[in-house]
């Protein structure tokens, strides 16, 4: 328990101080609906929930960009299955299970091609957004009704759902022999592979969760809005990949959880309400974005090289958290 | 084309170099001429230096101390290019052509002929090529695409590359281990002629005795990163040869390893794979080390990992405790209670960033979790029960496997094995890289893991490691047993013939023999 807690001090105490910074610089946001305001955001948008799919596909070396499209894709298939009358829970299957759908085909490409992860993941984005646009493109889908838009409203639709995600992939990581594996095969592939591990086999399931999980984020951000729209989505691969690398997961496998993406999305829609609160334009938020994820993302890397230079001959290296490289937590 | 004698009588002198890696001192102070014109064989044992040497020549280390001259001059080379302005080229074992590419335009390889507006002048590209081959008899068609021609043919157009500029010195790293019968005479043939006609001077790294004594003028061999002789090859016998290689090393206490319980652990008949393994067959008993050596590339790695279920193979049988096994991949092998250790402690036995305790969990998964959850108390009393009956020392299991020491880390790599019940143990080198003290750690836990009846199959090219830690020892040549040998049956000098596999040609008086050029160690 002490130990888990060393290892998420780093993002804690960023996020602390994050808000002491945004407390001393805007009196306005020195109030509770401002702390309200970022976990709406986090959780309503589904950005967390992707998120905790893109978890376990980094731990398992499995990076994802089709995410956005697989938000996008899931949005016009629920709305337009609730259009067409479909009841609520078949619709909101259906669009999981297009999730799920999306991510076997990324995992069967990746398992069975060897074509590196960033360009399969890259070609299906693109493919499964021209799905979508097959689908919804100029379609009007809206007004499906107050159960289904439960989910998305307020705050406790996208908590409850945004809980439904942490504990699945929380228990997955952490309690089942298939977590395990994607530990160890994210680790080091072959390592894994020699230990009879069904490498192959679990790349298809990691992109299957990973694809899950984006669908289900778009199904709350469709609730919320209460329309469904097929231009949703574009860029936010790099929105999820930069909440979980923030956390502290690594990008390139075997190193991270949860419950540091809890913290990855917080501190990054912290910055965010604090970009506002500050005045900065909507663009800002854009060169934000960009600059905190290649920040997160180089310090992963740099450590990961460093380290792999002090030890000759080994390729595979010390993949700690970034907070340690900047001095913070473990 | 042939220096002066005046200005010297080397085209490359090595002097006093010295090579340390992390551990290891590589190149202890090695001396080294090749005169032009000559064929100057290297010879050494798996890890005497040869290779080491030759990367220092060709700027591909750096060395730590010591002096190259080239036709008697100083030079310094600090990296590929620097050799290569100096006409020294190196052929390697593994081929180094653009394969997409076709014969003349891989000759002349960033140094197309251009005509004044930039563009490669092919016309003349082309006849320069067809003037080389034809020069050196290479019956070839300059416009063929290199990734049609078999490997010999490869390697001619190799050597025709590095002769297109002005080669002074052309290295040569085992060129005939991918050769037919056929197609070394040709080689040779170039080879010849080149010395006489161009006075080009090679390096020639081989193992075959019959092929040194054949191609070579001179020999200087090597031992430990020391230059322990060169010689003219005709005043070499074979046997003095050997015994240069090995040195008159005074023999070791073989520990008392128990005789095995006569059970056979594993049976392996007739394992086929490719022109890799030629019908291997062997057995392993229960609480029997048998040793199985030869040189690089003689298979024995893939045998080991065939047998593991690592490496698919063709055709042949494996039997486990008498019973007839398939073997499709790792996860069948743990099945049946084989486990693989690779060489590559650090980069393919542990997960570095990883604890003990998960490390020791990956290949148990199936077995220590229930409905697909891992049963996390089982766990923890497993690793902390291994963990003192290995002594691994580490301050709990939640270390991390790259805090441990070498020997630690392959204890628990063990603990691991004997965790997911592997009763057959095929360790890959296991003490390569480790110090003295590591070994003997590591010695200790192999004797331990015969006390509980595990079968191990130890793949080594230490011929003395295979001397003294097998009950028998298994000499593999070009994919294929050639020998066994029981223990205390065999030296190390028996083991090498057996494994270099040529007999002189000319026997000679084993006393007497060899007189020094120089060049001998200091």
């Amino acid at each position: 328990m002490q130990k888990q807690l060393r290892e998420i001090a780093g993002p804690l105490l960023g996020l602390i101080l994050i808000w002491i910074f945004i407390f001393a610089l805007a009196p306005i946001s020195r109030d509770w609906s401002s702390v309200e305001n970022v976990l709406e955001n986090s959780t309503g948008s589904g950005l967390f929930i992707m998120c905790c799919g893109m978890t376990i596909a980094l731990i398992g070396n499995c990076l994802d960009l089709s995410v956005g499209s697989i938000y996008a894709l899931a949005s016009v298939v629920v709305g337009q299955l609730l259009k067409a009358g479909v009841p609520i829970p078949i619709a909101v299957l259906a669009g999981l299970g297009a999730g799920a759908l999306c991510g076997i085909v990324n995992g069967t490409i990746v398992s069975r091609t060897g074509i590196p992860t960033l360009i399969a993941t890259l070609g299906t984005q693109m493919a499964f957004r021209g799905v979508a646009d097959m689908i919804g493109a100029g379609v009007d889908m809206e007004q499906f009704g107050k159960t289904f838009d439960w989910l998305g409203s307020g705050l406790q639709g996208p908590l409850f759902c945004s809980a439904i995600a942490f504990l699945t992939i929380w228990f997955i990581l952490s309690k089942t022999r298939f977590g395990y594996q994607v530990f160890a095969q994210g680790g080091n592939e072959e390592v894994a592979r020699l230990a009879g591990i069904p490498v192959k086999r679990n790349i298809v399931l990691i992109y299957m969760i990973c694809g899950i999980m984006a669908a289900l984020a778009s199904i709350v951000y469709t609730a919320r809005v209460d329309f469904a729209y097929v231009d949703r989505g574009q860029g936010w691969e790099l929105l999820a990949i930069a909440g979980v690398v923030i956390g502290g997961t690594s990008m390139f496998g075997g190193i991270g959880g949860v419950g540091k993406t809890v913290l990855g999305v917080l501190i990054y829609e912290s910055i965010f309400a604090g970009l506002i609160y500050l005045h900065y334009d909507a663009f800002w938020q854009q060169v934000a974005t960009g600059v905190v994820l290649i920040l997160a993302v180089w310090i992963d890397h740099t450590q990961r090289r460093a380290s792999a230079s002090r030890r000759t001959g080994v390729n595979i290296a010390k993949k700690r958290s970034l907070w340690s490289r900047v001095g913070i937590g473990s | 084309m042939l220096s002066t004698p005046d200005s010297t009588d080397f085209v490359v002198e090595m002097r006093d170099i010295v090579k340390a890696f992390p551990g290891v001192l590589a190149l202890n102070s090695v001396n080294f001429q090749l005169r032009p014109g000559e064929v100057h064989v290297l010879l050494g044992e798996n890890g005497a230096g040869k290779s080491t040497l030759i990367k220092v020549l060709s700027g591909a280390y750096k060395t730590d101390s010591g002096q190259i001259l080239v036709d008697g001059a100083p030079v310094s080379i600090n990296t590929p290019q620097d050799a290569l302005d100096q006409g020294l080229r190196f052929i390697y074992q593994e081929l180094s052509l653009a394969k997409n590419l076709d014969i003349a335009r891989n000759m002349f390889l960033g140094m197309e002929p251009m005509r004044r507006t930039g563009v490669v002048n092919e016309r003349l590209l082309y006849s320069r090529a067809t003037e080389y081959l034809k020069r050196f008899h290479i019956d070839l068609d300059p416009t063929e695409q290199v990734s049609r021609l078999s490997v010999t043919e490869q390697k001619m157009v190799e050597i025709a590359r590095a002769l297109t500029t002005k080669a002074k010195v052309i290295v040569l790293d085992e060129p005939t281990d991918v050769l037919e019968d056929r197609s070394r005479k040709d080689l040779f043939q170039v080879i010849r002629q080149l010395k006489q006609e161009q006075g080009v001077a090679f390096v020639y790294i081989s193992h075959r005795y019959a092929e040194v004594a054949e191609i070579g003028d001179r020999v200087t061999i090597l031992r430990d990163g020391a230059n322990v002789g060169t010689y003219e090859i005709k005043d070499l016998a074979f046997d003095k040869m050997i015994e240069l290689m090995i040195g008159g090393e005074i023999k070791k206490q073989y520990p008392d390893l128990r005789t095995p319980s006569g059970e056979n652990a594993l049976r392996v008949e007739n394992l086929i794979r490719g022109r890799i393994l030629n019908g291997v067959s062997l057995t392993v008993k229960k609480g029997e080390i048998v040793g199985v050596t030869g040189l690089m590339g003689a298979g024995k790695t893939e045998l080991g990992r065939a047998i593991a279920g690592v490496d698919r193979f063709d055709s042949g049988n494996i039997y486990v405790h008498e019973k007839a096994v398939r073997l499709r991949s790792p996860k069948d092998g743990i099945r049946e209670g084989i486990a693989y250790l690779p060489e590559d402690r650090k980069g393919l036995g542990l997960i570095q960033d990883h604890s003990i305790r998960d490390n020791f969990a990956y290949p148990s998964l199936y077995r220590i979790s229930r409905f697909g959850i891992v049963d996390q108390r089982r766990l923890d009393k497993e690793v902390s029960d291994i963990m003192t009956r290995l002594a691994i020392k580490a301050p709990d299991a939640e270390t991390f496997a790259m805090q441990l020491s070498g020997g630690n880390q392959q204890k628990v790599v063990v603990a691991k094995w004997l965790g997911a019940q592997c009763q057959i143990m095929v360790f890959d080198e296991p003490t390569r890289g480790i110090d003295i003290n590591g070994k003997r750690e590591i010695y200790a836990i192999m004797e331990e893991l015969l006390e509980r009846g595990v079968g191990i199959l130890m793949l080594t090219s230490d011929y003395t490691e295979a001397l003294e830690m097998s009950h028998r020892i298994i000499v593999m040549r070009r994919g294929a047993i050639c020998r066994e040998f029981a223990r205390g049956e065999a030296t190390e000098a028996d083991i090498l013939r057996e494994a270099i596999g040529e007999m002189p040609i000319a026997a000679q008086p084993a006393s007497g023999v060899g007189a020094a050029i120089g060049g001998a160690a200091q």
